[in-house]
This record gives structure tokens, sequence and C-alpha cells, in this order.
């Protein structure tokens, strides 16, 4: 079988009705379209026509299509060139029902340039876009612009450092704007959205070292404390005894993990994670579960001041 | 001695049109009256007769039509005209000038009125977030902040 890995521009999509799809895609510079099949393990999200994927995968030949290829890994791509923002603009279902054609675009273009064009969208510059169209024709296409690289950023990202693309999801469903350069300034904080185990916990240390975190930074210090507390959390415990998080830091397999003591100084600066003291005993508690059990003891005390109806008829 | 009509449209028409030659001859133009439309008494009293004579539907009326626009009408106090006209000039021009201006202040405020807008955009998108990060909060218990 001879092996596929290039980029790909989609052509046609025929989704599957459990996910995954067959799809049609042109490699870039060629005008041979090319059938392709994805399962729905392998799509993180079904491709729209006009979008930009990188395919791996491996020839077969059906005796009903002919020559497809099957995909064995697939991730979203961002415009692999501003001179192609054109076609973008006129395939993709995002930039359809807006009074946004062919004339438009091509008026964009000859008018603004390919170039600054990806420039002023990136830039959410409906503004200066509006000189050439309409500007509410402009600011549509500038919010569905950014709405979709902002979700081509995040795949990406995740594709690169390996992540589970759940987790890329979850993560699209909560933030909304700069959500890969927020999230290279601090991966530690996908541990609050991805499963609590030891794998997921080494792949975003992983990739908080490629991108350039130390190991005794306050970030990494407080994200395993977070990753401790929450792991506790799923087992069903609200809080756990300062020892007991020393023990577990120590037992985790992770590389050059920081003092104990550090590490919790620094998650309590954070505010990710607070102190209860019972019984000369510390606790440390996640400010998530604090909150929940703060606002459940509010309005238990609320209710239990409120005069029961048997009260009531006694003081009538 | 009485003269007929017809008599009487005759002679009409020979002075009508002695005045006619006569403004062609001296490069003059039909005096015209407060409206600046032709002055048909003035007309008719220099050619001796009524300004009835030049009814719409009548011969000679038509022919006054027809000189007026091939003569054309004077203008009435030329000089006056042209002062007021360049009076009139230099107040469009200043009235232009300032209307200009508050044009260009009108633009330079809505572009920063336009990005506010933006920037109240992002302020909402970011509340957008923390709405739905609070309300991950809730559900799993766990804080998410980027």
């Amino acid at each position: 079988m001879i092996d596929f890995n290039q980029t790909v521009e989609i052509n046609k999509v025929y989704p599957g009705t459990f996910g995954g799809a067959v799809f049609t895609a042109l490699i870039l510079g060629d005008k041979k379209s090319i059938s392709f099949r994805a399962s729905n393990k392998i799509l993180t999200k079904i491709p729209n026509t006009g979008e930009y994927w990188h395919v791996k995968g491996q020839y077969i030949i059906t005796a009903d299509y002919g020559q497809v290829i099957i995909v064995n890994s697939a991730t979203l791509r961002p415009l692999p060139s501003s001179a192609l923002v054109g076609r973008l603009l006129i395939k993709h279902p995002a930039f359809r029902g807006f009074f946004l054609g062919k004339k438009k675009v091509s008026k964009l273009i000859s008018e603004i340039g390919e170039f600054s064009l990806v420039h002023l969208l990136n830039n959410n510059n409906y503004v200066a876009i509006g000189d050439c169209i309409a500007e509410v024709i402009a600011k549509q296409l500038c919010i569905r612009w950014n709405k979709l690289k902002e979700e081509t950023e995040v795949a990406t990202f995740f594709a690169e450092y390996g992540f589970d693309s759940i987790l890329a999801a979850k993560i699209y469903k909560i933030c909304k704007f700069n959500t890969v350069q927020r999230l290279k300034n601090n991966p530690y904080s996908l541990i609050s959205l991805a499963n609590i185990n030891l794998k997921t916990l080494t792949q975003i240390d992983k990739a908080a070292f490629l991108l350039g975190i130390p190991r005794d930074d306050p970030r990494r210090m407080a994200g395993i404390i977070e990753y401790i507390l929450y792991k506790k959390l799923d087992q069903g415990h609200t809080v756990c005894a300062l020892e007991d998080v020393k023990f577990e830091l120590k037992q985790l397999k992770l590389p050059e993990i920081p003092a104990p003591e550090e590490c919790v100084i620094q998650a309590l600066k954070s505010k990710s994670t607070c102190t209860l003291e019972k019984e000369n005993q510390v606790y440390l508690q996640s400010i998530g579960a604090a909150y929940i059990e703060q606002s459940v003891a509010f309005q238990l005390n609320s209710m239990l001041s409120t005069p029961s109806p048997s009260k009531l008829s006694q003081i009538v | 001695m009485k003269l007929s009509p017809v008599e009487k449209g005759r002679i009409n028409l020979i002075e009508y049109t002695k005045y006619v030659d006569n403004l062609r001859s001296n490069g003059k133009k039909f005096p015209i009256n407060q409206f600046g439309d032709a002055n048909l008494s003035q007309i008719a009293s220099a050619c001796g007769f009524k300004r009835q004579v030049f009814g719409k539907k009548t011969r000679m009326g038509k022919q006054l039509e027809k000189d007026i626009q091939e003569i054309g009408t004077e203008i009435d106090n030329p000089k006056l005209d042209t002062i007021s006209s360049s009076n009139r000039l230099d107040e469009y021009s200043k009235r232009l000038n300032i209307l200009t201006k508050e044009l260009n202040v009108l633009k330079a405020e809505n572009l920063s009125l336009k990005k506010q807008l933006m920037t109240l955009e992002n302020v909402q998108m970011l509340s957008d977030e923390k709405e739905a990060s609070f309300e991950h909060m809730l559900q799993t218990g766990r804080r998410f902040v980027l």
C-alpha cells in the first residue's frame, strides 16, 4: 500500500450517519480530485468545503470507487497562503448566507489585496473592510472569519502537541478568542478540563516544557497541586489533608518536581487552591469545590434560619 | 375713423415687428418684470397697444414667445446681481467650509465610536467566557482560568 501524507483542500463532503465522512479533496497545486474515507474515530469534526486538512493515510483500490485513501489521521490546518483567501471565502459554508458572493470577494481582493485582507480579517478590522463592501457584511465576515480561525488554531495546537480532540472541543466551548496564545502562556490550565490521569498530566507537562515553561515555574507547581486535588475530587474528596497532598506529590512520576512546600505556596498564590483548618489539621481544597461547598452551606443555613410551617403556627 | 379688427391686428403686427427689429439692431433684449419674466405691459405700451394682444392663444402671443426664445430677456440691474452673486458665493463657500469641518469631526467621532464598540464586543466575549467558565466550575468543581 502506498502512503499518503499531504495537506489537501476539501472539495466535497459526504458525512456518515454515525460520524466520520467520505470526502473528495485536491492536493495543493493539483487539479485532480482524490477520494478519502475517514472513520468517526479519526475525525475530530466533519470537514467543510474549502478547508485545508493535513491527511495521513494509505491508498487502496476499491471495486466501486476506484482509488480511495483510508485516512489514519486528519487535522484541520490554517490557510496555507494568503493567496488562497479568495477560494476559502467563496467555498467555505461559514461565509454563506450574509450576501457575500463571488463578486464581493473579488472586489475585496482587487481593492485591498489578499495579504492585507487576511491581516484585516485577523485583526477583526471590519471598519477598514467596510470601505469596500457594506459594513454590516464586513462585520459578519470578520465574526465568521475569527470563529473559523479560532477553531483552526485550537485544532492545530492540539494536533501539534498530541492532545485529545475531545479536550479541544471542551476548550472551544468555553474560550472564543485568542485561545491558543493564552494556552501557550499557561498549558497547565488544561488540567481542569482534561481527564485526570497521569498520561494527560505527562502530556500537558511535556507540551509546557516544549513551550519553554521551566520545571520550577509557578504555573507548573500550581498545576500539579490542582491535578492532585482534582484526582481526590474524582474519588469523592472535596478536601485533602496537606500531608496527603505532599505524599501524592512525591508519588507522582514527573520529572524534576519542586519541593512540595513550594508547590503548595504557588498553588495558594495562584488562587486555584485554598486552605481549610479543622481540629489542628490543615487541608487543601480546590477553589471550585470550596465555592460550591460554601454556597451549599450558606443555602442550608438560610433555610435553617427560616421558621418551619409548624413553628409558624405557634408564633401566630 | 374706427379701424376694423383685422386692420388693427395688421398695424399691431407692424408696430411689434418694428419694436423687435429695433431690439435686434441695438442688441437689446426684452424687458422683464419683478418675477424675471418678459414684461408684457412694457412691450405692449412700447408697441402702442394693450398687453391683452399677447394672449397665449393669439398669433401675436405665439410670435412673442418665439422671439423671446430667440432674443432672450434682459437681466435686471446686472451690476447689483453680480455683487449679490459673489456675496452669495462667499457665503456658500464659508458654509461649505463649516460643514466640511463638522463632517470631519463627525467622521472622527464615528470611527472612535466604532473602535469603542469593537472593544466592548471583546469585553462581551470575555464576559461570556467567564460565565461559561463559572458554569463549568459549578458542574465539575474545577476552576478553569485561561
